[in-house]
């Protein structure tokens, strides 16, 4: 019998008035990945806040939907050239962050090789979206 | 078995702890400024590596790596100044500290023998070494210009300050041994 079939299975068996424990789970996960997108932007912006040198800041996406870690790579006209050095911090709720976070910091020019598949990322990950700028974060001019 | 990235991480921060306390025992003995900076590039280059354990990195790899601190330590002091500014309930300003970090970090890194920036700065704190005009040098020697007397100024008393914090954030409290 399959995952899916044993979890139909286990609906089906679920009694009126008693709660479904795949819903629950399903919906702390949803949960969870909202906190952690939410929590990526409030980082961002904090760090956009003090690193004038930041050019672009974009959310990074693993190959496990269940890898609820910040992931965010950085464009930094002031770092050094060191190609791909991803820095993990483990979380630290009392400022609001509740996940651990892996920063990738990479120059302009290491960002566009990265574009041009030059650099490799680490195993499956991906560059999605970018964060904007907060209003009145001071930056050092130009686009990625 | 196989130790996960976390003891890992910490195994890294604790030993770069006793480095900076050896550097601490150091600076208060009539030596030259090469052996306690000797214990602050280590002390430096485990932090970095402590969080890159964190970042996924392979951590026995990671032992024949050297000079990345100056890309680590800055992003460790952003994340050290957004949590007390958070904190403190305070805007989180904009500071000269990443810079002053950065720039110091890459002196540090440059006191590895093996980091010398393509030839252009191969003074280090552990072999003697040629230079352009055919002088040798022997670090206990040499002053190693504000390096040296890091602890004595603002910016080095700070970025001194985030180096320990860097290493009590992943080691932990006590780690001297018995």
């Amino acid at each position: 019998m399959s995952d899916r079939d044993q979890a139909e299975r286990g609906r089906a068996q679920n009694r009126p008035g008693q709660p479904n424990l795949e819903e629950i789970f399903e919906q702390g996960q949803v949960e969870s990945h909202r906190q952690a997108m939410e929590e990526a932007a409030a980082l961002a912006r904090a760090h956009y806040e003090v690193e004038p040198g930041l050019r672009a800041i974009y959310r990074l996406e693993g190959p496990d939907p269940n890898d609820l870690r910040i992931k965010l790579l950085e464009v930094n006209e002031q770092t050094v050239p060191t190609g791909i050095v991803p820095v993990g911090f483990p979380p630290h709720p009392a400022s609001g962050l509740h996940y651990p976070s892996v920063v990738i910091e990479v120059t302009p020019r290491e960002y566009e090789a990265i574009q041009r598949k030059q650099l490799d990322l680490p195993a499956g990950w991906e560059v999605r979206d970018a964060y904007e700028r907060p209003a009145g974060a001071d930056h050092a001019g130009g686009t990625p | 078995m196989k130790q996960s990235s976390y003891a890992w991480s910490r195994a890294y921060a604790r030993q770069a702890q006793a480095d900076l306390d050896a550097r601490e025992v150091l600076l208060g003995a009539t030596v030259p400024a090469c052996q306690h900076l000797h214990f602050l590039q280590m002390a430096c280059e485990k932090i970095s590596k402590a969080f890159r354990c964190l970042g996924g990195a392979d951590p026995e790899t990671l032992m024949h790596s050297h000079g990345f601190a100056a890309k680590v330590l800055p992003q460790i002091a952003r994340e050290l100044l957004r949590r007390s500014a958070f904190a403190a309930d305070l805007e989180v300003a904009h500071s000269g500290i990443e810079p002053m970090v950065r720039q110091l970090a890459r002196e540090v890194d440059l006191l590895a023998p093996a980091v010398d920036d393509d030839g252009r700065r191969p003074d280090n704190c552990e072999y003697p070494w040629e230079d352009v005009g055919g002088a040798l040098h022997v670090p206990a020697e040499h002053g190693f210009a504000s390096l040296g007397t890091l602890h004595r100024h603002r910016a080095g008393a700070t970025f001194l300050k985030i180096v320990t914090a860097a290493a009590a954030e992943l080691g932990g409290g006590s780690h001297a041994a018995p």
